[in-house]
């Protein structure tokens, strides 16, 4: 009598749906994909577009590293279905920087040296370009409670809020 | 993560009419970490 390991599924009950297709508009280029339905946002960015700008940190919506803009608003990507986001305009680290010239919320980043390793940057600058764009936060604690969702493993905290105000007083 | 299928809703009778059909369906709209649980 043999024995396997293998366990007992029948794999004819699973059934593989089809991919569907899906268009961005990813830093302002057409961009089609043809996607399984469980692709995250974040994995399409990562390992379909192959703008590995967008870091994934935790993948579960904790960390805020994958953060990008969907048609301007800032969402976690590693939460997002890509399929959710057909035909929305997505913006991420690499798409923020115009004509050769630095985002002032990137320009303001290196002015404050407001990182250490670096890895959840892009999750921050896109965060705090999110944050700008809505307008409620005013004061430096306000910056710290709005920016609550990105973690800063490295604790650059005193210098991302310094390089945000920086960059609300240019905007 | 679970293979599943995705079906975008027109309106809010079409959205009734196919969580109804399969009892397995589930709704998902904007960040949810029920994708943590698939």
């Amino acid at each position: 009598m043999t024995r396997t390991n293998t366990p007992q599924r029948s794999r004819d009950k699973i059934s593989v749906p089809d991919k569907i297709s899906v268009s961005l508009i990813v830093n302002g280029v057409e961009t089609q994909l043809k996607l399984a339905p469980w692709t995250t946002l974040l994995d399409a960015l990562r390992d379909h577009l192959d703008l590995t700008g967008t870091k994934k940190g935790c993948d579960h919506g904790q960390c805020g590293a994958c953060t990008v803009l969907v048609d301007g608003q800032r969402i976690n990507s590693c939460l997002a279905l890509a399929v959710m986001t057909d035909g929305a305009k997505v913006t991420t680290i690499e798409g923020l920087a115009s004509d050769g010239a630095l985002h002032a919320l990137q320009q303001a980043f290196i002015d404050h040296d407001a990182f250490q390793c670096g890895y959840c940057t892009p999750g921050q600058i896109c965060s705090a370009v999110g944050l700008i764009a809505e307008g409620k936060a005013k004061t430096a604690d306000e910056i710290r409670e709005l920016m609550s969702g990105n973690i800063c493993r490295c604790g650059a905290y005193p210098n991302i809020v310094a390089a945000i105000q920086q960059a609300m007083g240019r905007s | 993560m679970i293979n599943f299928q995705y079906a975008r809703a027109t309106d809010v009778a079409d959205a009734v009419r196919q969580i109804a059909a399969d009892p397995t369906a589930k709704f998902i709209a904007g960040g949810t970490n029920l994708i943590d649980l698939m």
